[in-house]
């Protein structure tokens, strides 16, 4: 994080891991924005924690919770639900534009 | 307060219809200045209120809750309802199921009068980053609610709803309760479900009431919390609340931090908070001072560990399978799938929202992920630890909940760090995973009008029953 115009770009490459399209004023006001936030962050780099043991605030500890493989009423019923929701469909299909 | 209403109904004092329809009047007058509810249940309201009628007049017991009428922050999921989280991307979303706290309340009889307005996806201080308007404080207009869950709390501060729900992030419950004169409650994590509610942190998120008073936040509490198969993060702790309600003051340990009363902290806010612990002496608590070495790190390691959590969890929004897409607009400019992402999430989302995203996927990326996502995880366990010490010391732990009062509209919009700072009292109970609660510390006068501000006090895992009865004494002076 050094100049201006390097952080930038690192909010470009960020931006486009994120799947965000970004006009250009939003790429440079995101830059001089999470710059500072970062900056007064620093803080934590005196810090060195190394090893630390886990805490747990938990009496108990949860088991995993695992189901038998049944047919599932609550997905049947609420299929309709979701299908409606698709932004765009062809008869049961969820439709989608070209992968490549 | 919930428990009279309670009395009215089953006294037949007043029909839960005619309950009803008083909120749906004063929401009709009111709300169009406050801009609390995103949208009002009319229908299915009076429909709910009309069973819970019909059960008084063939002389059946009825719950507490059954009949009052109570507003839902609009990213917890209500089956056949709307659910935006106040963002544009689910405008039109429709939610397939309901959320366990709400299953909960329904079973209970509970009437919901809408859904009311928040930041964007939980994210903001103030309410502003909604992408419909922002609510505003009814103490004074030209002032935000506090946020995220600033509708919530402006419609019951305003008598718009009798008691709301909330979730709190990094203080999403506690400061604009601290706003509006509200009780506010944030559980410890694990005590409710987050089943349906709509993610932002997935390890800070919890739901909790925004109340008039303790024990309407008892009440509420004790309806929602509780084991649910479908968020194994929760345990089963079954615990009468309401019923173990005691004020207690007297003999208790309540520990004082100096970095929560040194710089930043409004002087007459200041003053207000010392004189109700002087108050609190005067009635048999013992004051200790106690110290916290890592909780200055508090801030960081939340917005760094948070943003990494919203980055993935808001990659959901994509534009493929609901809410917005850029795929079906007419002026569409998206070519293929990869555009389709990258449009829709670019249009959909808001600048906060884009903001944290990019942040939380910076945290992450590779080379960056040691120093900042990494040491914060290990900060977060050393903080957790800092307040197992204090809790050996002490029973709950005093602080402010907000450095000022409410702020004016527009005053920290434009500077993302500043907003930030508003949490600074709430985000350290997030960090190590406890409860807490802020309630009423009388008012401050700013430009001509009083404004209420807030005392927080922060518990013990799993104790919230002991911020409910400390705070139940310190309510009643």
């Amino acid at each position: 994080m050094s100049e201006k115009k390097d952080f930038i770009y690192e909010v470009e490459k960020t931006a486009l891991l994120a799947k965000l399209n970004l006009t250009e004023e939003k790429k440079r006001q995101f830059a001089k924005e999470i710059e500072e936030v970062l900056n007064y962050f620093q803080d934590i780099n005196d810090l060195n924690p190394g090893e630390v043991e886990d805490f747990n605030h938990y009496l108990i500890l949860e088991k995993n919770q695992t189901r038998e493989d049944e047919k599932n009423d609550f997905l049947l019923a609420g299929k309709e639900q979701i299908k409606k929701a698709f932004p765009q469909r062809d008869g049961e299909y969820l439709k989608v534009k070209a992968v490549l | 307060m919930i428990k009279e209403l309670h009395q009215q109904l089953k006294k037949k004092k007043v029909s839960a219809e005619k309950l009803v329809r008083d909120f749906l009047d004063k929401i009709e007058k009111k709300d169009g200045e406050i801009n609390a509810y995103l949208e009002v249940f009319k229908d299915s309201a009076l429909k709910t209120a009309k069973k819970v009628d019909e059960k008084i007049s063939q002389g059946k017991e009825i719950g507490m809750l059954e009949g009052i009428p109570c507003a839902i922050k609009d990213n917890l999921c209500i089956e056949g309802q709307k659910v935006s989280a106040g963002s544009k991307i689910l405008e039109n979303y429709v939610a397939p199921y309901s959320a366990t706290v709400i299953e909960k309340l329904k079973n209970r009889g509970a009437v919901f009068l809408g859904r009311t307005n928040m930041d964007e996806f939980a994210m903001g201080s103030s309410t502003e980053n909604s992408a419909f308007g922002p609510t505003k404080n009814p103490y004074d207009l030209k002032r935000v609610p506090g946020g995220s869950s600033g509708g919530s709390a402006a419609c019951v501060s305003s008598g718009l709803a009798e008691w709301a729900l909330g979730s709190d992030t990094g203080g999403s419950i506690r400061q604009p309760a601290s706003f509006c004169g509200l009780v506010g409650l944030k559980p410890t994590y694990g005590r409710v479900s987050r089943y349906g509610l709509l993610a932002m942190a997935s390890s800070y998120d919890q739901i909790g009431p925004l109340t008039k008073t303790i024990e309407d936040s008892a009440i509420v509490l004790e309806a929602i919390s509780g084991k649910d198969l479908k968020d194994n993060t929760t345990i089963d702790k079954k615990e009468n609340f309401f019923r173990n309600l005691k004020p207690e003051l007297k003999g208790k340990k309540i520990g004082v931090v100096k970095e929560f009363f040194g710089e930043g902290l409004d002087e007459e806010v200041k003053e207000k908070l010392q004189a109700k612990l002087a108050w609190a002496k005067e009635q048999g608590a013992i004051l200790e001072e106690i110290e916290l070495p890592n909780l200055k790190y508090s801030m960081a390691v939340y917005y760094l560990m948070i943003t990494a959590e919203v980055s993935s969890n808001l990659a959901r929004f994509d534009g493929i399978r609901y809410g917005f897409s850029d795929s079906v607009l007419q002026e569409s400019i998206s070519h293929d799938l990869e555009e389709v992402y990258l449009n829709s999430r670019g249009q959909g989302l808001g600048n906060e929202v884009q903001r944290r995203i990019i942040l939380g996927t910076y945290c992450l990326s590779a080379g960056y992920y040691d120093a900042y996502y990494k040491k914060a995880q290990k900060i977060r366990q050393l903080i957790k630890q800092d307040f197992q010490k204090a809790f050996k010391k002490v029973d709950v732990i005093f602080s402010p909940t907000t450095p000022t009062p409410a702020f004016l509209l527009g005053e920290k919009k434009a500077d993302p760090l500043q907003m930030y700072l508003s949490d600074v009292y709430t985000v350290s109970a997030n960090v190590a995973m406890i409860p807490a609660i802020s309630l009423p510390c009388g008012t401050v006068e700013k430009d001509g009008k009083q404004l209420p501000i807030g005392m927080q006090l922060l518990g013990c895992w799993w104790e919230e029953q002991e911020l409910l009865n400390i705070g139940m004494a310190l309510e009643n002076k």
